[in-house]
């Protein structure tokens, strides 16, 4: 079971929208995907069509194994988790992750989470072959809090493998190619990949879907095919 | 007028009292009814207005003529006789209904329309029998060859074999010696042995049959046997022409014949030469550099320009500006000798050095010379100003140097996007390999084996010691770049050369200049071979040395060439026999050695060159390269640089008559010689036949050529100014609407973009689209306008780009690493009949083309040949009109 | 180079990898892209909290093991 985390450097990076057309193009790889939402807002549902009154989710439950009615599945197959109404802590949160491995489905299986931004990765308790994708954007403050972490990850020791992944790019920006550029260039740990900003992305939401279904000849669908491929050798150096 | 009709009346009258006394009332009045409508609607003559009527009341005596079946066969003669005009009676339709009778007689015609298919199956079906059964043979022969071929090279592999391969006798030298020996005496005795003619063919024919069926057999031994064979054969042939052919009787036909063996030696020469120079091409590799960018050396890359426009130098000079190498370690100069304003301000505007001196003494050389005492870096890389160097032309090239330090030049070729004036001119861009491609493809590779790689001048890096050593670039000569390789050389340096296109330029763009380029060639290794022999002084290997005779004689082809397109003629007209042996002895000899060679050539060349379109190319350049060759062999500094002009553009499509003189005068007298050949074969004596047939054959395979090298001088009109290069990489727009579209560059220019979409696009003319394209990791997006749309495709204008995009744009497209990668794979390897096809038609396009720009005063005389051939055409037997018989 | 429009969604290879990271450059292994490093001190010198963060950074002196 190959485990991958994706949380925003900040709020609003667009993590979400990366986990549901990252679970959907692994999809199309005949991969068998599972995407947990560990986020408060709630809202990963909303890319895989689940309807708007259905509110609940796993914290909504006093235990994960009572909760495995709320497991969902889309047109594509992509099964997922949403994660509610009420609120959870830390150890709530890592426990259902830790729940989550114990499902029973084949070794090849894909657990995707999405981690709110405002909690820290070093409180769950990852291994060495877990995959975090530190969602960021080309802004200034992206880059002051990738510097930070990149501090903070120094001085701990860190067990997971942890990527910083560029989402939302314009490349037509000034700021932006420049920021790309010295990322590219001197910052460690950057992913080789990064998704191209896309109108598509966002007009797909609203069409109960997701960009990699919605427009199979943009950009965008290119990005998420080559993450998930990226992700897919990343896993197999794992074994 | 009434008395004249008085007249008549009165002959008529009296015809019609004498009729009375034969016939009866009524067919009088039928005589002279008919007689009236023959005379006055047929405009039948008085005589014949006369004897008609009887002739038919004669016919009727037989065939019982009503008005049906009158019109039946009036039809019928219709269809017999399609070309026969109205009015029936005039000599040329005397001739067309006497030729045509005789047609008729002799060939079975039916005017009866088969079903059309049954006859297009008959025929398909017999040709096709045909060619499976020449197939078949063709097949199994070759496939029994390659049996007994791989058998042998099974059989090697035995224990016994083994053993006898690891037997110190081997290394014994005497041995060795003894067997070179035994091998030469073996050919020697192949060569000279005087056959009979039925031995000789039978000894050609073996030959020939195995060469062929080797022909498609893979492999390196394949190719040498042939070329063994080839050798063994030529030089035969050769040993016969010397010791028999000679015409020691008749003094004209002496020299005459003296003199095409001379240049059939030459080509013999050439051909051992080249054998020897491509039989193993080494297909040098890419060595990889450190991965420790410090410990690489420094570079400056040297963009010479003289007259050249700013438009060509900036993107060679922004390119060269973006190759991969450690940028405190790279230095640009634009060399400019041109010394101009506006080219010192380009270069301080996108951060390169300019150069210029106060003199230009020595052209290029002296120009590069200068350079040099004001620049420091451990290599030279030379780039001419229109040639856009990839950005990983240092990095494929540089490892050469660090893993050998004698190493003094990497050479890459030569590669050019736009065509040059024989594919333009031809239309054959990109369908046939060029000139260029047999050099740079095989030759450069085979000297590379014998490490006598040339330098060309361009797209070369070299180090700067070596340089040193022997005083700086060469500037005795007209082609100081492959001087100066030649000096390094001596020196003991090594040259290599990397097969592996790394920049691209314009090729010449007018036949005139291509010409003046190679006259250049030509005049300067015929410097060299006057000034700096390779064939004398110290320091060159034999190999190398004769890597540079080959590459000198290849330039002096220029007196053979005009030899070999003549030769026949001097039999023709003189009665001269030049191959003064009998008509079967010369048909033994000639055809199949010349199709052994051709089939060799083929095999060794076939990728890069095809066959004939060797011929075809040197017939152009023969006439120029001559004078200059000879002049530049008898007083070596006569004689100025001229700088190859590029860039220009042809508005209109025209002839160039001054180029194309020296071979409309060779064409004129060998269509002559034909004529007359045509004429003497008819009226001649007829122990001569064999001899005419033969001349003939080789008088229009010269006309075939000939034909081809005029096409070459009708300058095709260019329509665009930029040149438009066809590609193959993804990339993406993006609309104003935010919405992305991965899309296809299929072709770029420096102004625009050529996209291909997957599927149909909502785009519009004058649209604002972002063009998104990558260098490597990097990402860049290019402001555009649609300038036009075809279902998935659309054409992209770039407009004012700053300079930083500019470099991007350059970046993304000219100078992407791969992006003439391709070259070779465009090719299949050469079939002969296929080859000798295309130089047919392309030798037609050149009739045509004389005659299409004919200059004005010749147009009567053109209309009137061509009137006097539709006449005789028209005169000659047609089939009759097919027609369906609803009567049957 | 056509393949990006019929490519089947299948497990992808490290081959596929390569390509569609490297999609718009042509790759050779021993390839070495040159980071153009005065261009990168440009930028960075452009903009004050970029500088700000690599002079924090360089005093730091950051050792971050990219594995």
């Amino acid at each position: 079971m190959k485990k991958v985390f994706l949380k925003g450097i900040k709020g609003g990076t667009g993590a979400t929208s990366i986990v549901a057309n990252l679970a959907c193009a692994l999809r199309k790889s005949d991969e068998d995907v599972i995407a947990i939402d560990l986020d408060p807002k709630s809202d990963l549902g909303l890319h895989f069509g689940l309807p708007w009154e259905h509110a609940s989710g796993w914290s909504n439950y006093l235990s994960f194994e009572s909760a495995l009615d709320e497991f969902h599945i889309d047109d594509d197959g992509v099964i997922f988790l949403p994660f509610g109404t009420l609120s959870a802590n830390t150890q709530r949160t890592q426990k259902t992750i830790e729940s989550a491995q114990q499902l029973q489905v084949n070794d090849n299986a894909w657990l995707l989470f999405d981690c709110p931004a405002h909690q820290d990765i070093q409180d769950y308790d990852l291994s060495s072959h877990d995959i975090v994708l530190e969602v960021i954007n080309c802004d200034a403050v992206s880059h002051s809090l990738i510097y930070r972490r990149l501090l903070q990850l120094n001085q701990s020791a860190k067990k997971w493998q942890h990527y910083f992944l560029v989402n939302n790019y314009n490349s037509a920006s000034e700021l932006e190619s420049d920021l790309l550029q010295i990322w590219q260039s001197e910052t460690p740990l950057l992913a080789p990949v990064h998704i191209n900003k896309d109108e598509v992305i966002k007009e797909s939401t609203a069409f109960r879907n997701v960009a990699v279904n919605c427009a199979p000849y943009s950009v965008a669908y290119d990005d998420f095919e080559t993450l998930a491929s990226w992700l897919v050798t990343r896993a197999t150096d794992n074994d | 007028m009434i008395n004249h009709s008085n007249k008549t009346n009165v002959a008529e009258r009296l015809f019609s009292l004498t009729l009375s006394l034969f016939f009866t009332k009524k067919l009088v009045r039928f005589i002279l009814f008919k007689f009236h409508s023959y005379f006055n609607h047929h405009k039948v003559s008085v005589i014949g207005a006369v004897l008609m009527p009887f002739a038919l009341l004669f016919i009727s005596l037989f065939i019982k003529l009503d008005n049906n079946k009158k019109k039946r066969i009036k039809t019928k003669l219709k269809y017999l006789y399609p070309h026969v005009s109205e009015p029936v009676s005039t000599p040329a339709n005397i001739v067309r209904v006497l030729l045509q009778s005789v047609y008729l007689a002799t060939f079975k015609v039916s005017t009866k329309r088969q079903p059309s298919e049954a006859v297009i199956k008959t025929s398909t079906k017999l040709i096709s029998k045909a060619v499976r059964l020449v197939r078949f043979t063709d097949r199994k022969l070759t496939r029994r060859f390659k049996k007994i071929w791989l058998q042998l090279r099974v059989g090697t592999q035995s224990e016994s074999y083994q053993r006898v391969k690891k037997a110190t006798i081997w290394n014994s030298k005497l041995l060795k010696i003894t067997l070179y020996f035994v091998i030469a005496f073996t050919v020697f005795v192949f060569v000279t042995v005087p056959f009979s003619l039925e031995a000789q063919a039978i000894y050609i024919s073996l030959i020939l049959i195995v060469a062929y069926s080797l022909r498609r057999v893979k492999g390196q031994i394949a190719t040498i046997t042939m070329i063994t064979l080839a050798v063994t054969t030529s030089t035969r042939y050769l040993w016969w022409r010397y010791t028999d052919t000679l015409n020691w009787g008749d003094p004209v036909a002496l020299a005459l014949g003296l003199g095409l063996l001379l240049a059939e030696t030459y080509a013999w020469l050439v051909l051992i030469l080249g054998f020897f120079q491509t039989i193993n091409p080494l297909q040098r590799k890419p060595i990889p550099m450190d991965s420790d960018t410090s410990k690489w050396p420094t570079v400056d890359i040297y963009i010479p320009t003289y007259n050249e426009p700013l438009s060509v130098v900036k993107p060679t000079a922004i390119a060269a500006q973006s190759i991969d190498w450690p940028a405190d370690k790279l230095n640009i100069y634009i060399l400019d000798d041109g010394k101009r304003a506006e080219f010192a301000q380009l270069a301080k505007e996108i951060g390169v050095g300019y150069l210029d001196r106060p003199d230009n003494s020595h052209a290029k050389a002296g120009n590069m010379n200068h350079a040099m005492k004001y620049t420091d870096g451990e290599y030279i890389a030379i780039f001419d100003c229109d040639h856009i160097p990839a950005r990983s032309f240092l990095q494929m090239t540089m490892g050469q140097f660090m893993n050998d330090e004698k190493v003094c030049l990497v050479q890459t070729p030569h590669h050019f996007f736009s065509a040059d004036p024989f594919e333009r001119n031809l239309d054959n861009h990109r369908k046939i390999p060029n000139e260029n491609m047999l050099f740079y493809g095989l030759i450069q590779d085979g000297n590379d084996m014998w490490d006598a790689t040339f330098f060309c001048g361009s797209c070369a890096v070299l180090k700067r010691k070596a340089l040193d050593d022997i005083g700086g670039f060469a500037v005795e000569t007209v082609t100081e770049d492959a001087h100066t390789a030649l000096r390094m050389q001596r020196e003991g340096y090594k040259t290599a050369y990397i097969n592996i296109p790394q920049a691209a330029g314009l090729a010449t763009d007018s036949l005139s200049a291509h010409v003046g380029q190679r006259i250049r060639w030509a005049r300067g290794m015929a410097q060299i071979f006057r000034l700096d022999n390779p064939l004398l002084g110290k320091g060159l290997s034999l190999v190398q040395r004769l890597c540079y005779i080959n590459a000198m004689l290849h330039f002096l082809s220029g007196i053979p060439r005009i030899v070999f397109l003549t030769a026949p003629l001097a039999l023709i007209y003189f009665n001269a026999y030049i191959i003064y042996a009998p008509f079967i002895a010369i048909f033994l000899y000639i055809v199949p050695t010349l199709m052994q060679v051709k089939i060799t050539n083929s095999r060794v060349q076939g990728k890069f060159r095809y066959s004939f379109w060797g011929e075809v190319y040197e017939s152009v350049l023969a006439w120029y390269i001559l004078k200059p060759t000879t002049v530049a062999l008898i007083n070596p500094n006569k004689g100025k640089f001229n700088v190859t002009e590029k860039g220009g553009l042809n508005d209109t499509a025209r002839y160039d008559w001054l180029i194309s003189k020296p071979y409309i005068v060779l064409l004129l007298i060998n269509v002559l010689g034909m004529c007359y050949a045509i004429f003497r074969l008819i009226f001649g004596d007829v122990s001569q036949i064999g001899v005419l047939l033969i001349s003939m054959l080789w008088v229009s395979y010269n006309i075939i050529i000939l034909g081809a090298a005029v096409a070459v001088a009708a300058e095709a009109k260019q329509v665009r100014s930029s040149h438009r290069i066809k590609a193959n990489f993804p990339a993406a727009i993006r609309l104003e609407n935010g919405r992305t579209i991965k899309v296809k560059i299929t072709d770029y220019s420096d102004s625009g973009v050529g996209i291909e979409t997957i599927s149909d696009h909502p785009c519009r003319e004058n649209d604002k689209v972002e063009l998104l394209m990558s260098r490597g990791k990097k990402q860049f997006s290019f402001p555009t306008y649609i300038c036009n749309t075809r279902k998935t495709q659309i054409g992209l204008t770039l407009r004012d780009l700053d300079l930083a995009k500019q470099k991007a744009f350059i970046q993304c497209t000219f100078s992407r690493a791969d992006a003439w990668i391709d070259w070779q794979e465009n090719f299949k390897h050469d079939r002969p009949s296929y080859s000798f096809k295309h130089v047919f038609i392309t030798s037609l396009r050149g009739f045509t083309n004389l005659i299409y720009h004919a200059p004005s005063q010749f147009k009567p005389f053109i209309i009137l040949m061509a009137n006097i051939i539709n006449f005789v055409v028209s005169l000659l037997p047609k089939k009759p009109i097919k027609y369906y018989n609803q009567y049957d | 180079m056509n393949e990006f429009a019929v490519k089947k969604s299948n497990i992808l290879t490290q081959y596929d990898i390569d390509n569609l990271l490297n999609r718009f450059g042509g790759k050779t292994s021993s390839y070495i892209e040159i980071v153009d490093v005065q261009k990168n001190n440009q930028i960075i010198e452009k903009y004050p909290l970029l500088s700000d963060v690599s002079r924090s950074c360089d005093m730091f002196d950051i050792a971050i093991n990219t594995k």
